[in-house]
C-alpha cells in the first residue's frame, strides 16, 4: 500500500479521501488556494501546500500539483472529483511523473471522456444507445442531413462536454438548424471543441447508474446502482440506492451491461455508468455517459454495501485483486443523499452565498455528513454550491427516507440561505415518497416555500435584543390595561408578519444575528431568515438610476459605453477636480442605458453623467 | 430593611365586596371599551387607505420603534374623548415612554388616520404634555412624524397663544439645549408648522417616495406663486437628504427608517438615576385584583385607603408617619418595585393636623430625596367657624406649599374624589407632578355637583328674596337639576382626562406597575439643592 498520498482536490471531498487515508495509516497531503487557508481541509490534512493560482485554476494546474506530489514525496495521488479527476492529461502526467493515478488509465478517461467515443464504445460493448448522429468532422448541414431518420425531439450536447451545459433541445428541423449554430458556439467556448452529438431525447426518463468497479487483472464487477433522477439544472439534488421499483432481473440485465462495457474498453478502478430509463417502460435502457472516477453520490453505494469505495479505489491502485479487495459483495437496506447547496431554492435555484453565521451538523443514527463548512465559513461563488450532502441509511426506503427527513431536519445553516428546507418539503411530497419522479420533476414541480408558523414567530418574538435592558423593566411588551397588546414585526421574503408578544417562547430555536437579521432554525418549522425591517434598500437604489457627477471637473477617462454591463463598484467615469482624480463608481450591477459624457469636457456639480438600469 | 406589613381587614366574601366588585367591573368594561375604540385611530376607511399606501398603522410604528418586548407607558390614550364630534380619537395621536437601544425615550406618533394627522387643540396639548415629561424627566424626544399641520378650522385655538403650536418648536429648542435628544422620522407629510419638528430635531430621518417636508404644500405655492412642482420635487426624501439637506437619512422604506432611529437612539450617552431600586423585590402580599371589591364607586362612601396602599406597594408594607396624629391623613414608607417612596393618601376630609403632617412628610422626603406618591381621594378641606378659627387656612397652605416647592418628583393618583383645595394640597395638576393618573371610578371638580347646585340656589334664593319674590320647592329643584347634571358630567375621569388634566386613566391594577415605570426614569434630572431644614408644625 502507499505511504503517502496526495490529495488534488479541496473541500469536503479532500475530507471525505483524507478520512480513509488516515484510517489506513496513509500520510496524506493537501494542496489550498491563498484564501483557503483557514479552510476546514486545510486544518484537518496537516501537511499542506499552498498553490501559487488563486482561485480555482490552482486546482487544475497538473505541472504545479505533480511538482508538490513529488517534493512532498507523496507516491499517488487521489484527484477526487471535479477539477482535475477526468482529465485524460493530468493521469498521464501522474504516470509520466513516476507517481499513481488513483483511478483509471489515460485512455479509459479520454475513451470514455469524449462523447462521441464513448458511444461507439458502448454500441461495440452491446449495450443500448439512443438512437443519434454526430461526428467531429460533421458541419451543421452535414448533421442535419444524419438525424433526418430520427424521431423528435432531439437533444444537441456537446461531445467534450459534462455537467448539462450546452444542453439544448430541438422539436423539429427549424428548431434544429437554429440550435446547431448556438449550440456550436456554445461548446466552442466553454470546452474548446465544437463537435456535437445529436440525440434522440427521452422526455419521461430516469436517471439509474451502475458502480462498476475493475481490476488491473481484468475482473469487473458492479456494486448496485444509484437512483439520481431529482435533478435541477442537470445537477442532482437527491440519490438513492438501490433504485425504487428496479426489479431483480432488470437490475442484472443492466449491471451487466455496465460491467460489459467496462471490460471492453479495459477498465480499471472505480467508475460510474449512466443510463437513461425511460419513465413509461421501465425496462428500456440506454447508455448515456461513463464517469471514470469517485463519485459525489459514492456514499449511498457505501452504505448499502458497507464497504469503503475510497479504500477500494486505493487498494486496486496499489494493484489489489478484486477478489481481495471485495471478497464479497452484499447489499443491505436502502441509503439517500440529499446534496446542500447555498441556493434558493424557492425562487429559481438562484444561487447564494455569505458567512455561515452557524452550523450544527446532523445527530441522527445511521446519519453521514460530508462537508467542509463551519460556523464562520465564508461561501463565496469561486467553487461548487455545494455545502455538504446528507446521506441516511435505513432497512427500507420508508426507514431511510424518514432518516434523512430527521437529520435534514436538524441540520442547522444559519446566516445564507441554503435549499435545506426545500429538501425537506421535497421528502415530504407523495410523488417522492411513492418513486414517482423523473428527471424533469424539479422543473415540473415547483414547491413554494410554507408560511410560517404561528410559533416559529413566537419564538421570534420572544427573542430578545441585548442592548434592550433598562433597569428594571421586564420585557414582557407590557400595555396598559384596554390598549391593544404588544407586537413584533416580522419581514420574511419581504412578507411583514404581525406577532404578539406572548412572553417566552415554548420551543427551543438556534438564532443568528446578523445586521438586524435573524435567523432561525428548529427541527420541524424550519430554517427561516427574519428581518425587522422591509428590506428595501434595493428599491432605493434602483429609484437613482442616475450617476451624477459628484463635483464640478473635467473628464479624464470614460470607462464605459452604452450597453455595457457593469457590477457594483465599477468604475464608470473618472473627474479630475481641484488637482485630483475622483473615480465615480456604479452603484448597482446593470447595464448602461446612457452615458452623457465626452473625454474633456467639463461637468458642474449634481450633473447627469451615466444611467445605470439594474439587471433584472 | 424590612417595613411593617399592613395587616388587610378586608373579606372577599362578604356582600359588600362583591357588590363593590361587581360595580367597579362595569366601570372596567366602559373603560376598555372606550380605551379599545380610542385606539383603532380613524374609521376603518382611512386606516385601510392608509396601510394601502404600504404605510405602517401608528402603534405598529411605535412597537416596531420600540425594542423587543420593552413595555410602553402609553400617555392619555383617550384624549379629545367625546371632543371635535368624536372626530380625533386619541386626539391623533399617540404618546408615551418605552425602551430604544435600551434608553427609555419619548415618543411622539402622529396618526395619520385621523384627520392626516392634523392638530386640534388637544392634539397640541398631548403633544407638549409629552415634551414636558420628557423635559421634567430627560428623555430623549423621538418624534415619528406623519401631520398634515395645524387643523385649520380650529386655527384659532391651535396657532396664536403661548400654548399652541409654536410651542412645540420652542420645547425642542429648550430640551436640545438641555441635552435631551431631539429625533425625527418623516415617515408621511410635514406640512407647514409640522416641517419645523423634522427641522429643529437634532438627527432625522426620512423615507423616500413616502415622506415631505415643505413649509407650504404644492397646492398652496401654486396658489401663492403659480409654480406647479410635485410633492417629491418640493420636499421628498431625495431631495431633502442630497440638496437641502433637511433630512439627514435617507431611508428606502419605514421599517428601515425606525432601525436607522434605533441606532442613532444607540449613540445617545448612557443616562445614570440618582433613584436606586433595592435588588429584591417582594410584591404585594395582597392581590391587587382585590383592589376592584374594595374601592367604593360612590365618592361619598368611605373605606381605608390603607386597604389600596397594601395592594399597591412592595411586601404590602408601610412604615407608617404620625399614625396617631391627623388621621384623616395617611402618609408613611413603601417601596415600589423596590424604590423607596412617601406616600400620602387621604382618608377623609382634612383638617388642620393632617395639612400639618402631610406637610411635614413632604418636607422629610424632600431632604431624603424620597418620591412622592399621592393617592388622592379627597373632599375638602374642613369647613365650619370652628376650623376656620383653628386656621384651616393657614395650616393647608402649609401643605401647598410643601407640595409645591419640594424638589423631589411627585406622582399623583385620583383614586376617587378631587374637590377643592383638597386637589391642590394632594398635588393636583397645577403642583407639577411628574405624572398624574385617574382611576376611571375618580371625579373632579371644585366642588360635588349637589353642593354646587345648593350654593348657587342659595344665592339665587337670597336675590329672590331680597326683590319680595317667591321660590317654590318644586323650583329649586328645576334650578339645581341641570347644575348637577352638568357637574356629573364634567367632572367625570372621562371628561377630564379628554382634556389633559392628566395623563391619563388607568384600570386600578396597572397603578403599580405605572408608578414602577414612572420611578425608573425620574431620577434623570438632577435635583436642585435644599434651602431651608424641617419646619415641625
Amino acid at each position: 500500500m502507499f505511504s503517502k498520498v496526495l490529495i488534488a482536490n479541496r473541500g469536503e471531498v479532500a475530507l471525505r479521501i483524507n478520512s480513509t487515508l488516515e484510517r489506513l495509516a496513509i500520510t496524506a497531503v493537501g494542496i489550498y488556494t491563498a484564501q483557503e487557508s483557514k479552510s476546514l481541509h486545510v486544518q484537518k490534512i496537516a501537511e499542506s501546500y499552498c498553490l501559487q493560482d488563486s482561485e480555482r485554476s490552482g486546482y487544475l494546474d497538473i505541472e504545479q500539483i505533480i511538482e508538490i506530489a513529488l517534493a512532498s514525496r507523496s507516491v499517488a495521488i487521489h484527484p477526487g472529483y471535479g477539477f482535475l479527476a477526468e482529465n485524460a492529461q493530468f493521469a498521464k502526467a501522474c504516470t509520466d511523473a513516476g507517481l499513481i493515478f488513483i483511478g483509471p488509465s489515460a485512455v479509459a478517461i479520454a475513451a470514455m471522456g469524449e462523447k462521441i467515443s464513448a458511444r461507439d464504445f458502448a454500441i461495440k460493448a452491446g449495450v443500448p444507445v439512443l438512437p443519434g448522429a454526430g461526428t467531429s468532422s460533421m458541419t451543421d448541414e452535414e448533421l442535419v442531413e444524419a438525424c433526418q431518420d430520427l424521431e423528435f425531439p432531439l437533444l444537441v450536447k456537446p461531445a467534450a462536454g459534462g455537467g448539462g451545459k450546452g444542453l439544448h433541445v430541438a422539436h423539429n428541423f427549424a428548431d434544429l438548424l437554429e440550435i446547431l449554430p448556438v449550440a456550436r458556439r456554445e461548446s466552442e467556448t466553454a470546452f474548446g471543441d465544437g463537435t456535437l452529438l445529436v440525440e434522440r431525447y427521452l422526455e419521461h426518463a430516469r436517471h439509474i447508474e451502475f458502480q462498476v468497479i475493475a481490476d488491473a487483472q481484468g475482473k469487473t464487477m458492479h456494486l448496485g446502482e444509484r437512483e439520481c433522477s431529482l435533478q435541477r439544472r442537470h445537477q442532482k439534488v437527491i440519490e438513492e440506492a438501490p433504485a425504487p421499483g428496479l426489479s431483480e432481473a432488470d437490475r442484472e440485465t443492466m449491471g451487466a451491461a455496465a460491467v460489459a462495457l467496462a471490460s471492453a474498453i479495459g477498465y480499471q478502478n472505480l467508475g460510474t455508468i449512466e443510463f437513461l430509463v425511460d419513465a413509461n417502460s421501465p425496462k428500456t435502457f440506454y447508455f448515456m455517459e461513463m464517469n471514470t472516477r469517485l463519485q459525489v453520490e459514492h456514499r449511498v453505494t457505501e452504505m448499502i454495501t458497507s464497504l469503503d469505495l475510497v479504500e477500494c479505489q486505493l487498494r486496486i491502485a496499489a494493484g489489489e485483486p478484486l477478489g481481495q479487495v471485495i471478497p464479497k459483495r452484499t447489499f443491505l437496506g436502502h441509503a439517500i443523499e440529499a446534496r446542500l447547496y447555498a441556493e434558493d431554492a424557492f425562487n429559481g435555484f438562484l444561487p447564494t452565498g455569505g458567512e455561515i453565521g452557524l452550523f450544527k451538523p446532523p445527530e441522527n443514527s445511521h446519519t453521514i455528513i460530508d462537508t467542509a463548512i463551519d460556523s464562520g465559513t465564508h461561501v463565496s461563488g469561486s467553487f461548487d454550491p455545494m455545502l455538504a450532502k446528507i446521506s441516511s441509511w435505513g432497512v427500507d426506503r420508508t426507514a431511510a427516507l424518514n432518516q434523512l427527513h430527521d437529520a435534514l431536519g436538524s441540520t442547522v445553516v444559519l446566516g445564507i440561505t441554503t435549499n435545506i428546507d426545500f429538501l425537506i418539503r421535497l421528502l415530504e411530497q407523495d410523488d417522492i415518497q411513492c418513486s414517482r419522479y423523473d428527471t424533469k420533476y424539479l422543473e415540473t414541480h415547483l414547491m413554494e416555500r410554507r408560511e410560517p408558523s404561528i410559533e416559529l414567530l413566537e419564538a421570534y418574538a420572544a427573542i430578545n435584543f441585548p442592548d434592550s435592558k433598562f433597569l428594571s423593566w421586564n420585557l414582557d411588551g407590557w400595555r396598559l390595561r384596554g390598549t391593544p397588546k404588544a407586537t413584533v414585526s416580522a419581514y420574511i421574503e419581504g412578507k411583514r408578519y404581525e406577532v404578539l408578544i406572548s412572553g417566552p417562547s415554548s420551543i427551543v430555536v438556534d438564532t443568528y444575528q446578523n445586521n438586524g437579521d435573524i435567523w432561525l432554525h428548529h427541527p420541524t418549522l424550519g430554517t427561516w431568515l427574519i428581518k425587522q425591517a422591509s428590506d428595501l434598500r434595493r428599491s432605493l437604489d434602483a429609484m437613482n438610476d442616475a450617476i451624477v457627477s459628484p463635483m464640478p471637473g473635467v473628464v479624464v477617462a470614460l470607462k464605459v459605453a452604452t450597453g455595457d454591463h457593469v457590477e457594483i463598484g465599477d468604475a464608470l467615469v473618472v473627474i479630475e477636480a481641484m488637482k485630483m482624480e475622483h473615480i465615480v463608481r456604479s452603484r448597482r450591477a446593470g447595464v448602461i442605458t446612457r452615458c452623457n459624457v465626452v473625454i474633456g469636457g467639463k461637468v458642474k456639480v449634481g450633473e447627469l453623467l451615466i444611467e445605470v438600469v439594474e439587471n433584472v | 430593611m424590612y417595613l411593617p406589613r399592613i395587616s388587610s381587614n378586608v373579606e372577599t366574601g362578604d356582600v359588600t365586596f362583591r357588590e363593590r366588585e361587581s360595580s367597579f367591573r362595569k366601570i372596567i368594561e366602559e373603560f376598555s371599551n372606550r380605551m379599545s375604540t380610542a385606539a383603532l385611530g380613524g374609521s376603518e376607511l382611512t386606516r385601510t387607505r392608509h396601510q394601502e399606501r404600504g404605510k405602517l398603522l401608528p402603534r405598529n410604528r411605535v412597537n416596531d420603534l420600540l425594542d423587543r418586548g420593552s413595555p410602553f407607558l402609553e400617555l392619555s390614550p383617550l384624549a379629545a374623548l367625546g371632543m371635535y364630534n368624536d372626530d380625533a380619537p386619541g386626539a391623533g395621536l399617540i404618546t408615551g415612554v418605552g425602551i430604544v437601544s435600551g434608553h427609555p425615550s419619548m415618543i411622539i406618533a402622529n396618526d395619520a388616520t385621523v384627520k392626516g394627522g392634523t392638530y386640534y387643540p388637544m392634539t397640541v396639548k398631548k403633544h407638549l404634555r409629552a415634551q414636558e415629561i420628557a423635559l421634567a424627566n430627560h428623555l430623549p424626544c423621538i418624534y415619528l412624524v406623519d401631520s398634515g399641520g395645524a387643523f385649520l378650522p380650529l386655527q384659532h385655538e391651535v396657532f396664536p397663544d403661548r400654548d399652541h403650536f409654536g410651542r412645540i418648536f420652542f420645547n425642542q429648542a429648550q430640551l436640545s439645549a438641555r441635552g435631551v435628544a431631539q429625533i425625527s422620522a418623516v415617515l408621511g407629510a410635514c406640512t407647514a408648522g409640522g416641517a419645523y419638528v423634522p427641522a429643529m430635531s437634532d438627527e432625522n430621518v426620512i423615507v423616500a417616495g413616502q415622506g415631505h417636508i415643505f413649509l407650504a404644500g404644492p397646492p398652496l405655492v401654486k396658489a401663492a406663486t403659480g409654480e406647479e412642482v410635485s410633492a417629491e420635487d418640493l420636499g421628498g426624501g431625495a431631495m431633502h437628504s442630497r440638496v437641502s439637506g433637511v433630512t439627514d437619512h435617507l431611508a428606502a422604506s419605514e421599517g428601515e427608517a425606525l432601525t436607522i432611529v434605533r441606532s442613532i437612539v444607540s449613540t445617545l450617552p448612557q443616562m445614570e438615576s440618582w433613584l436606586k431600586p433595592e435588588e429584591t423585590v417582594e410584591p404585594p402580599h395582597y392581590s391587587d385584583e382585590e383592589l376592584l371589591g374594595i374601592v367604593p364607586t360612590d365618592t361619598r362612601t368611605t373605606y381605608d385607603v390603607r386597604e389600596v396602599i397594601a395592594r399597591i406597594v412592595d411586601g404590602s408594607r408601610f412604615l407608617e408617619y404620625k399614625a396617631e396624629f391627623g388621621p384623616t391623613l395617611v402618609a408613611g414608607y413603601a417601596r415600589i418595585d423596590g424604590y423607596l417612596v412617601g406616600v400620602i393618601a387621604n382618608n377623609g376630609v382634612l383638617f388642620s393636623e393632617s395639612a400639618q403632617k402631610g406637610a411635614n412628610f413632604i418636607e422629610i422626603c424632600d431632604q431624603r430625596k424620597i418620591p412622592l406618591v399621592f393617592l388622592q381621594n379627597i373632599s375638602g378641606f374642613m369647613v365650619g367657624r370652628e376650623y376656620e378659627m383653628g386656621g384651616i387656612a393657614k395650616h393647608g397652605a402649609k401643605m401647598v406649599t410643601a407640595v409645591a416647592c419640594t424638589r423631589v418628583p411627585k406622582f399623583t393618583f385620583i383614586i376617587g374624589g378631587s374637590f377643592g383645595a383638597g386637589n391642590y394640597s394632594m398635588c393636583g395638576r397645577a403642583y407639577d407632578p411628574r405624572f398624574l393618573w385617574m382611576w376611571p371610578n375618580a371625579r373632579i371638580s371644585v366642588m360635588g355637583g349637589e353642593q354646587a347646585a345648593s350654593v348657587l340656589a342659595t344665592v339665587k334664593g337670597d336675590q329672590l328674596a331680597s326683590k319680595g319674590e317667591d321660590w317654590r320647592f318644586d323650583e329649586i329643584e328645576e334650578f339645581k337639576n341641570p347644575i348637577r347634571a352638568k357637574y356629573e358630567e364634567e367632572s367625570s375621569a372621562y371628561f377630564s382626562t379628554a382634556r389633559l388634566w392628566d395623563d391619563g386613566i388607568i384600570d386600578p391594577r396597572d397603578t403599580r406597575k405605572v408608578l414602577s415605570l414612572a420611578l425608573s426614569v425620574a431620577g434623570f434630572s438632577p435635583l436642585p439643592a435644599s434651602s431651608f431644614g424641617i419646619f415641625r408644625m
